[in-house]
C-alpha cells in the first residue's frame, strides 16, 4: 500500500503522532537546556568558592 | 489502552485537531520577540558595571522567552478579533489548530518561567520589571486598551519600551536616567510606528472593531498625530547624546535617519491614495529601520568604546 492509498484518519493520526513526538523532543530539549543553564548559572555565581 | 488513546483511535482524522511545534513557536510572536531582544541587549550593553557572559545571555533569554509569553498569552485573548482580521487570521488559535486554553496554558508557563528564572539567576529588580511588563502588556493593553480607546497603542507601548530597563537592571539591579531614556525613546517610536500599521490595515481593524486612531478618528488626523509623534521622538532621540551615553555613530545615525524618517512621516500626511497607502508601509518599513539603526549605533559605540556613561545611576 503506497502513502497515497492510506486513509486520511490514518495519514491523520501519522501526522498526529508526529506532531506529539516533536514536541515530546521539544519538552525533553527545554528541560535539558534549563538543567544545564541552572548548573552553570550555579558555577558562576559561586565562582572561586566551587569547590568548597 | 489509556483512556486518552481510546479517544484518539474512535476519532477521525478530521476532529484530530492537533498543533506541531512550529504553532506553539508561532505564538511567542518572533518578529516582534526580536526587536524587544535587540532594545533589551542595548539596555545590557551600555550599563555600567560587569556581568558573566552566562548571567547575560540568562538575562536576554528570559526577556525574549517574557516576550514570547506576552505574545501568546494576547493570541489567547485575542482570538476572536485575530479571526476577523487578514494579517491574524492565519495564527494557530483562530485557524484551531490551538486552542485560547492551550495558549493561555502555554503563555502562563512560559511567564511564570521566565520571571523566575529571571529572579532566580540574574536578580530581583531585573525579574521584578520582567513581570511588569508582562502584566502591562497582557492585563493593561491587551484585555483592557485595546478595545476601548485609540489611545491603546500609546498607553500600552510602554510595555515594548522596557526591555531596554530590564537589561540595565540586569547589570546594575537597579533603575536609573540612560534607560529611562531608551525607554522614552521607544514609547515615542510605537504610535507612528503601529499607526503607519493601522493606516492600511484599517479595514481589517474596522471589520473587528479594534477602535485604532484611523477608525475612530479618520486617516486625516492619524496623519497628523503621526508627524506630531515623530517630531518628538527624532527631537528625543538626541538625548542619549546630550546626556552623554551616545557619541558620534549614534548622532549620526538620528540626524539621518530621524530625518529620513520624518520626510516619509510628512510624505505620509500628504499622502493621496487612501486606498492602498503606500507611504503608510514605507513608514512602517522605515520605522522599524529607524530603531534597529539607533540601537545598533549604541552598541557599535559601547563596543568600539567610543561613548562613557556619565555618573546618572540612581540606585
Amino acid at each position: 500500500m503506497t502513502g497515497d492509498d492510506k486513509p486520511r484518519a490514518q495519514l491523520e493520526r501519522e501526522r498526529f503522532e508526529r506532531a506529539r513526538s516533536m514536541r515530546n523532543y521539544a519538552i525533553a530539549g527545554i528541560l535539558l537546556f534549563l538543567v544545564a543553564l541552572f548548573f552553570v548559572m550555579t558555577v558562576v555565581r559561586l565562582g572561586g568558592h566551587v569547590a568548597d | 489502552m489509556t483512556a486518552l488513546s481510546e479517544k484518539q483511535q474512535s476519532l477521525t482524522g478530521a476532529d484530530l485537531n492537533f498543533a506541531s511545534v512550529g504553532d506553539y513557536f508561532q505564538l511567542l510572536k518572533p518578529r516582534v520577540m526580536s526587536l524587544v531582544l535587540f532594545t533589551g541587549v542595548a539596555g545590557l550593553a551600555i550599563a555600567p558595571g560587569h556581568v558573566h557572559i552566562a548571567t547575560a545571555f540568562t538575562a536576554l533569554l528570559c526577556i525574549a522567552v517574557g516576550a514570547g509569553a506576552s505574545g501568546a498569552l494576547n493570541m489567547a485573548y485575542d482570538a476572536d478579533i485575530d479571526a476577523l482580521m487578514s494579517r491574524t487570521k492565519g495564527r494557530p488559535v483562530p485557524q484551531g489548530r490551538l486552542t485560547a486554553g492551550d495558549a493561555t496554558a502555554f503563555g502562563s508557563t512560559l511567564a511564570v518561567g521566565s520571571i523566575t528564572v529571571m529572579g532566580l539567576l540574574v536578580n530581583y529588580a531585573a525579574a521584578a520589571l520582567l513581570a511588569f511588563t508582562i502584566g502591562f502588556y497582557v492585563f493593561v493593553y491587551t484585555m483592557w486598551l485595546k478595545r476601548r480607546t485609540p489611545q491603546n497603542i500609546v498607553i500600552g507601548g510602554l510595555a515594548g519600551a522596557l526591555p531596554p530597563a530590564i537589561g540595565w537592571a540586569a547589570v546594575t539591579g537597579s533603575l536609573a536616567v540612560p534607560p529611562l531614556v531608551l525607554v522614552a525613546i521607544i514609547f515615542l517610536w510605537t504610535p507612528p510606528h503601529f499607526w503607519a500599521l493601522s493606516l492600511y490595515r484599517s479595514e481589517d481593524y474596522a471589520r473587528a472593531k479594534v477602535p485604532m486612531l484611523p477608525v475612530v478618528a479618520g486617516k486625516s488626523e492619524t496623519r497628523k498625530q503621526i508627524v506630531l509623534y515623530t517630531v518628538l521622538l527624532v527631537a528625543a532621540g538626541f538625548a542619549p547624546v546630550y546626556l552623554g551615553f551616545a557619541g558620534p555613530v549614534y548622532l549620526v545615525a538620528n540626524t539621518a535617519i530621524g530625518v529620513w524618517f520624518l520626510v516619509q512621516a510628512i510624505r505620509v500626511a500628504l499622502e493621496t491614495d487612501a486606498v492602498r497607502e503606500p507611504q503608510a508601509r514605507r513608514l512602517f518599513a522605515v520605522s522599524i529601520l529607524y530603531l534597529f539603526a539607533l540601537f545598533a549605533a549604541l552598541l557599535v559605540e559601547q563596543a568600539a568604546g567610543l561613548s562613557h556613561l556619565p555618573s546618572l545611576v540612581i540606585g
